[in-house]
């Protein structure tokens, strides 16, 4: 416990040493910013131009002009039609493209240009190029430091961590935290413990992506408690990597396992190996593998794709007991219909806390689930208000 | 040029010293083992959490992206280094040390030599280097992937043997859905109709037959956009509130596991 409270310390205390650098840079870019605004304004009214705009708007709109109309819109304005035809090209113009417009904010964009311009031999090229150029100048962002539009998955993570924070406290003040029973996580003792006495080797595999994907990362944490079974039962463990980076940690995992076990002698570096960063041949490596060694107990934790289903049949047919973990939704039901047991999305993170049994891994889990409690009532009731018609609370969910 | 290509060396060679030192030190600091990777993490994290919620145009922003792709480059080069290497140690100790099966381990080493031969010679243009490809590498990925059709076959005998209530359930939508995702099915399901007399064709009060309304393609599709979809969504629920609690675990420095010790 005293180790939590002094890791926590030190996290804040990295939180408050970023936040202040962040601060900073925020502060330096925004003095640069305006310093550049002052100098263009300085510049342009020496040589009688308009203060109005600042330097960086007029370079767009200097670029936006330049862009290439389209041969639709190369005809005379006829009416409310061509009101359309334009916001579709807009929302497909390159300079538009990043502010991530809808077609309300566009077609005002377009009413706003036709009360600017003279309404006698209009064409729809000249509309589309100053409604461009009025949706460079209004959506400009370069300066912002927030997208307004991502407030909704702003508010969401604050509370989602705010309930993880709440229920971690709660749990390093010793509160009891219950956890459901994950039959897939109970049986990697009974799995190993098979593989011991059938005389077999343990196969493990962490997916095939990189470390920088949370799923690998949960896959190697489980590795660590299968790397402890199989250090106090003295069994082989197999790890073939198709990243190098999966590699050597899984390597230092495994060490640190037998470390612990007192069994560091047993401890053999080459059987954690890198085969290749080709998908297809790195099953057949993975598959060569279970047919020479035939393995007793095969674990496939993290991100599959395609190669799931011909590791988990070969598993199969080796006769080895498989446990299955991804969040990738469309490799599920394959696992589920070839191993003995799986780990559902979520089941795979929690893994280390139901493994580990820590306070605040726990408290995680909790907070977890209240996110996930909350997110049911906002189904519910976006249900019910779509039903009647009210669209604006859906809306707001709508992800950018 | 020559002298150039002297500092170069004399450059790699102290950065090798420095960077076998600080393994040393990896080995035996517990500020270099635990410390220094949590804030190295923690900092970058929280740095690519800001930069989502910035504007995409924002200048700091584009230099984020630009950094943090240039350095991901970097130091996946650096871990394939690490990864050849123990791929060519390991076969090649099988080879001279004539383990079990070492012939596989010499097809390996000789496929590696000859590719990166030719490969590092002419580029990938190479005319021998293309021939690896086409004629060798891709006829081999393909017999791969195509071993997943007997692998579904026989993965669904077993999963959709009729044991319990579920597996019933199962094996029912199982037969819709693949019913209605070929031609025979719908030719299969016009026949079944036509079984049907005229008269119990029709619904009550509806002039048009039933089957107009009832077609084994819309079927499948209905599963599969209703049932399906609604099961994925929520494991995909599910899944993505624990990847943001495993990141906050990660940043905060509570899931230490990954770096193998939880001390």
């Amino acid at each position: 416990m005293n180790n939590f409270k002094r890791y926590q310390g030190k996290n804040v205390r990295l939180l408050i040493y970023l936040c202040v650098f962040c601060a900073l840079l925020v502060f330096s870019r925004n003095a640069h910013a305006t310093d550049e605004i002052v100098a263009s304004q300085s510049l342009a009214a020496t040589d009688g131009v308009s203060l109005q705009v600042p330097a960086s708007n007029e370079v767009t709109v200097a670029s936006a002009s330049k862009t290439e109309i389209p041969e639709e819109l190369k005809k005379v304005y006829a009416g409310k039609d061509d009101v359309m035809v334009i916001c579709s090209h807009l929302l497909r113009a390159k300079d538009l493209e990043s502010k991530d417009l809808s077609t309300d904010e566009v077609q005002v964009l377009v009413m706003n240009a036709l009360a600017q311009l003279p309404i006698e031999n209009l064409t729809l090229a000249q509309v589309y190029d100053q409604a461009l150029v009025l949706g460079i100048k209004r959506y400009d962002t370069s300066h912002d430091y927030f997208n307004p539009k991502r407030t909704n998955v702003l508010i969401a993570g604050i509370m989602l961590l705010s309930f993880i924070g709440y229920f971690t406290y709660h749990a390093r003040q010793g509160k009891d935290m219950f956890i459901r029973k994950i039959a897939g996580l109970s049986a990697i003792d009974e799995a190993v413990g098979r593989a011991t006495e059938m005389g077999k080797p343990v196969l493990f595999v962490p997916g095939i992506y990189d470390m920088d994907d949370i799923q690998t990362i949960a896959g190697v944490s489980i590795l660590g408690h299968v790397a402890k079974k199989t250090a106090e039962y003295e069994t082989n463990l197999l790890v073939p990597c198709t990243r190098s980076l999966v590699m050597s940690t899984s390597q230092e995992v495994v060490r640190e396992a037998y470390l612990k076990a007192g069994r560091i002698d047993s401890f053999k570096p080459e059987n954690i190996r890198y085969l290749t960063d080709d998908q297809f041949g790195y099953v057949a490596g993975v598959d060569g593998i279970m047919m020479r060694e035939k393995p007793a107990a095969n674990f496939y934790l993290g991100v599959f794709f395609a190669e799931s289903l011909i590791l988990a049949e070969t598993g199969h047919h080796v006769g080895a007991i498989q446990i299955a973990g991804t969040a990738m939704v469309h490799q599920i039901p394959f696992f589920v219909a070839a191993c003995d047991y799986t780990l559902i999305g979520e089941e795979l993170f929690a893994a280390s806390a139901y493994l580990s049994r820590e306070p605040m891994q726990l408290g995680t889990l909790k907070g977890q689930d209240v996110g996930k409690f909350l997110i049911i009532i906002v189904i519910a009731l976006g249900i019910i208000l779509e039903t009647f018609g009210v669209t604006a609370f859906s809306s707001w969910f709508t992800a950018r | 040029m020559a002298l150039f290509n002297g500092f170069l060396i004399v450059f790699f060679i102290i950065l090798f010293a420095l960077l076998i030192f600080l393994g040393q030190a990896l080995r035996t600091s517990l500020f270099l083992r635990r410390k220094l990777p949590l804030a190295f993490c923690f900092i970058m994290g929280v740095t690519m959490i800001i930069q989502f919620f910035m504007p995409q145009d924002n200048l700091i922003y584009k230099e984020i992206e630009d950094l943090s792709v240039n350095w991901i480059k970097v130091i996946q080069s650096f871990a394939l280094v690490i990864g050849l290497i123990s791929l060519i140690t390991l076969n090649f100790n099988k080879i001279s040390r004539k383990s079990e099966d070492w012939q596989y381990a010499a097809v390996l080493l000789i496929g590696f030599l000859v590719t990166s031969f030719y490969g590092l010679r002419d580029g990938f243009e190479g005319k021998q280097f293309d021939f690896i490809f086409s004629y060798m590498y891709v006829p081999m990925q393909s017999t791969m992937f195509s071993i997943l059709a007997f692998f579904v076959a026989s993965a669904a005998f077993r999963a959709f043997r009729a044991r319990s209530r579920e597996a019933t359930l199962l094996l029912t939508a199982a037969i819709i859905v693949m019913l209605g995702r070929v031609e025979l099915g719908s030719i299969m399901w016009d026949k079944v109709w036509n079984i049907i007399p005229d008269g119990l064709q029709y619904g009550i009060g509806i002039d048009i037959k039933l089957n107009h309304y009832f077609d084994i393609s819309d079927l499948a599709q209905w599963i599969n956009t209703v049932f399906t979809t609604a099961g994925q969504r929520a494991i995909l629920l599910g899944a993505s509130l624990g990847y943001i609690a495993a990141s906050f675990k990660i940043l905060l420095g509570i899931e230490r596991s990954y770096f193998g010790s939880e001390e």
